[in-house]
């Protein structure tokens, strides 16, 4: 599919065309007229049966749709053969639908006018072959592309920085080991052999608009005898809180190490940026095969890794590029996992993400899988599957027995990515084995007899503690009778401070009746009536003394 | 068995629907980021350096009403902005090899301009298996190649002035708006289907 679109010919039947019956001329019949374009090179081809035909030449004109305004194709005037071509440069615009339209002559009698079906330059253009540098080093191939056509290409002008360029690879000695990759305009092909020739050839692509050029020509090389120093390998970043632990495999000795990086943006744009890698901090001048830089001194965004190694010898080459998103490296949260026994024999485990993966929710962008440890909760013996699934079913297990289980998340395509950290460990009995029917049986009958017994057991716990707390209001008939005046209705809630007597004995009495009038007396006996009436509402023991000592000082009040 | 297999594409789908819904929040995430920072990067524009170029300024015919967003499907309105921000990044990245850039803020809007790229490219690629949509899509990219290309030539018209410079930089924020408008409308789509 992808190669018929690539192959954009403009295939046009011509309709016969013929010189005016006027000129006396024989009938020219073209046969077909075709259109192709290469990058910004347009071939004009036809047939026609006025070869014969002396002194006969053609003319090609064009504009864009609907204006009305033919231009002259200086490259296609007065040609004596039945091809021209021109550039797309004397097209002011390659997005704009144009008609093309040519015509033979013959001194000043010209034929009438053949119209190509109108159509766009741009979406008709084929993709031509990129230019390719190359550069060996021991085990790689540096590649340099510039994108089809010329410097000053206008077909692709808007496009330069969107092509992608597709390499097939092979060893020169044997071309049934190919292997293709997909590259930037400056890039690095890798695990290769030294000192073995490699043939490859490129062809430029821009993929999401389905649009394939052709291969270039096939280039070889040979690859440089191995270098007294290896570059460091296996390069991995990892994620702390606060820091990015940037690791590498060298298993020489006595070796410093340089990494540095590079914006990823920078790939897309074609030409050399080898001046834009950066030295990463704190990984300079390293001894040991790992760096540990904090995080705010990467800002945001996608890099490009790359380590090398120097030693008494020189300085290695660099090693394979890691990409290396800052985004992606905080964003694999580890997944939350749940585990429920379905029957005797087998678990169902369910994987989701996490609350905060799902904040972020980019772990959605990249396909995820999912490593799952499992294993019998008293044995070490531990079983790892990869998952695609969120559910799945963990089969043949024995009855009653602690299962545990783990899992982590991994990018699917880049298995040297690290993934998450793994989740909580969850652990699931399975349930009983055959029995378990007559189990289940037995506990709803139990629950169903229990629930009389705990109704009834409850309303008698409730009626104990309304006669505790919650006492009728009424105190009893005989109770009633003898505190009609000031009743107590709550024996246990009184909180009324009990009211103290106060007593006067009065011993002289008499010697006032003596020096003052009756009427004192009767004064007197006024005070003692107030105050036995204030008294009258207690009924303490006291009350009942100090009510002895009235009657007891009122005989002497008589005596008087 | 032929209910079988539908059984499964309508699985299939809903499975994709939910996905992309989750990945369109995210690409609508980051058009917001990149929306800040072309505003950032116009807000180092002096006042009095704007009010000059006033007379330089151009109609660029932004297509704006051919790229209505209700009259697509969801992968044409993608290559729309697709196009777009590869437009704009293309654009930009001709600042980087001219003297004097704003290096640091050029530079951040570069940065999050190629982050989305890569977001809507793999939001591309997984829509690219349901290929009915983005037929189409060829025209709709022609309109947007073609508003840039104006864009293009006035710079060069104007020997790529500082003045043309900020002249541009104002039309590229306005199509960014619609851009904008355009990814929280995918959104939404993505939503609700």
């Amino acid at each position: 599919m992808l190669a018929l679109l690539g192959a954009t010919t403009l295939m046009l039947v011509a309709g016969r065309w013929v010189l005016p019956a006027a000129s006396g001329e024989a009938n020219l019949k073209p046969e077909n007229v075709e259109i192709h374009i290469i990058d910004d090179n347009f071939f004009l081809k036809w047939n026609s049966s006025s070869e014969s035909v002396k002194n006969v030449t053609f003319s090609a004109d064009y504009q864009i749709l609907g204006t009305d305004n033919w231009k002259k194709l200086s490259g296609c005037q007065h040609i004596t053969s039945t091809k021209c071509n021109f550039s797309s440069v004397e097209l002011e615009n390659v997005f704009e639908k144009i008609e093309l339209r040519i015509r033979a002559e013959e001194g000043n009698n010209t034929s009438t006018w053949y119209e190509v079906e109108p159509f766009v330059p741009f979406l008709e253009a084929q993709i031509g072959p990129p230019d390719v540098h190359l550069e060996a080093e021991d085990k790689a191939i540096i590649l340099s592309i510039s994108p089809p056509g010329t410097k000053d290409s206008i077909m692709w002008a808007m496009d330069r920085s969107s092509f992608r360029y597709s390499v097939v690879i092979w060893k020169n000695s044997s071309s049934l080991e190919e292997r293709t990759e997909t590259v930037y305009p400056e890039d690095k092909i890798y695990k290769l052999s030294p000192e073995i020739t490699y043939c490859l050839k490129v062809k430029a692509e821009l993929r999401l608009q389905s649009r394939v050029g052709c291969y270039s020509p096939v280039y070889c090389i040979n690859t440089t005898e191995r270098h007294k120093v290896p570059s460091p390998e296996n390069i991995q970043i990892n994620a702390d809180n606060q820091i990015y632990v940037l690791k590498w495999d060298y298993p020489y000795e006595n070796a410093t190490f340089q990494a540095q990086w590079l914006r990823a943006f920078f790939k897309k744009i074609p030409g050399n940026h080898s001046d834009k890698w950066k030295q990463i901090p704190n990984c300079e001048n390293v001894t040991s095969t790992h760096c540990v830089f904090p995080r705010e001194v990467s800002s945001r965004g996608i890099y490009y890794v790359r380590v090398r190694a120097s030693n008494g010898n020189g300085t290695s080459f660099w090693s394979e590029e890691k990409e290396f998103n800052t985004e992606m490296k905080t964003i694999i949260f580890p997944p939350v996992i749940s585990v429920k026994s379905v029957t005797d024999d087998s678990l169902h485990v369910s994987v989701g993400a996490s609350e905060e993966s799902e904040n972020m929710s980019v772990n959605q962008l990249y396909p995820l899988i999912y490593e799952v440890i499992f294993w019998e909760n008293t044995s070490n013996a531990e079983r790892k599957v990869l998952e695609k699934r969120t559910n799945f079913i963990f089969p043949d297990l024995k009855p009653l027995t602690v299962y545990c289980v783990k899992a982590r998340a991994l990018i699917e395509n880049d298995r040297r990515n690290k993934g998450s950290s793994f989740s909580d460990t969850v652990c699931e009995k399975t349930k009983p084995g055959n029995t378990s029917k007559t189990w289940l049986i037995v506990g709803t009958c139990t629950a169903l007899f229990s629930i009389p017994v705990v109704i009834y057991v409850v309303s008698v716990f409730l009626r104990c503690v309304k006669y505790v707390f919650f006492p009728s209001s009424k105190p009893p008939s005989s109770v009633d009778e003898y505190f009609s005046d000031q009743p107590l209705r709550n024996l246990l809630l009184s909180t009324s401070e009990e009211q103290t007597e106060r007593c006067f004995i009065i011993e002289n009495a008499s010697i006032i009746t003596e020096i003052e009038e009756t009427d004192e007396i009767d004064e007197v006996h006024k005070k003692y009536s107030s105050q036995t009436s204030q008294d009258s509402g207690n009924y303490s023991n006291e009350d009942e003394n100090s009510g002895s000592k009235i009657s007891e000082e009122f005989p002497q009040q008589d005596s008087v | 068995m032929i209910n079988k297999a539908f059984f499964e594409i309508v699985l299939v789908l809903l499975a994709s629907s939910t996905v992309c819904s989750q990945e369109l929040k995210l690409v609508l995430c980051q058009q917001r980021r990149v929306n800040q920072e072309s505003l950032k990067l116009l807000n180092k524009l002096q006042t009095s350096s704007v009010q000059q170029c006033l007379p330089h300024r151009k109609h660029f015919l932004l297509p704006q009403k051919s790229v209505n967003p209700h009259q697509y499907q969801k992968g044409q309105v993608l290559a729309i902005l697709h196009e777009m921000l590869q437009q704009i990044f293309s654009l930009f990245r001709a600042i980087v090899s001219l003297d004097g850039w704003e290096e640091s803020h050029t530079e951040k809007f570069l940065v999050e301009l190629h982050q989305q790229l890569e977001y809507l490219e793999a939001l591309m690629r997984l829509q690219a298996k349901q290929k009915s949509d983005t037929l189409g899509s060829e025209n709709l990219r022609l309109q947007v190649k073609m508003y840039f290309q104006r864009i293009h030539d006035y710079l060069e018209s104007q020997d790529y002035s500082s003045c043309a410079w900020t002249i541009v930089q104002v039309e590229i924020n306005r199509c960014l708006f619609l851009v904008f408008r355009l990814t929280r409308k995918l959104s939404e789509q993505g939503m609700e289907t």
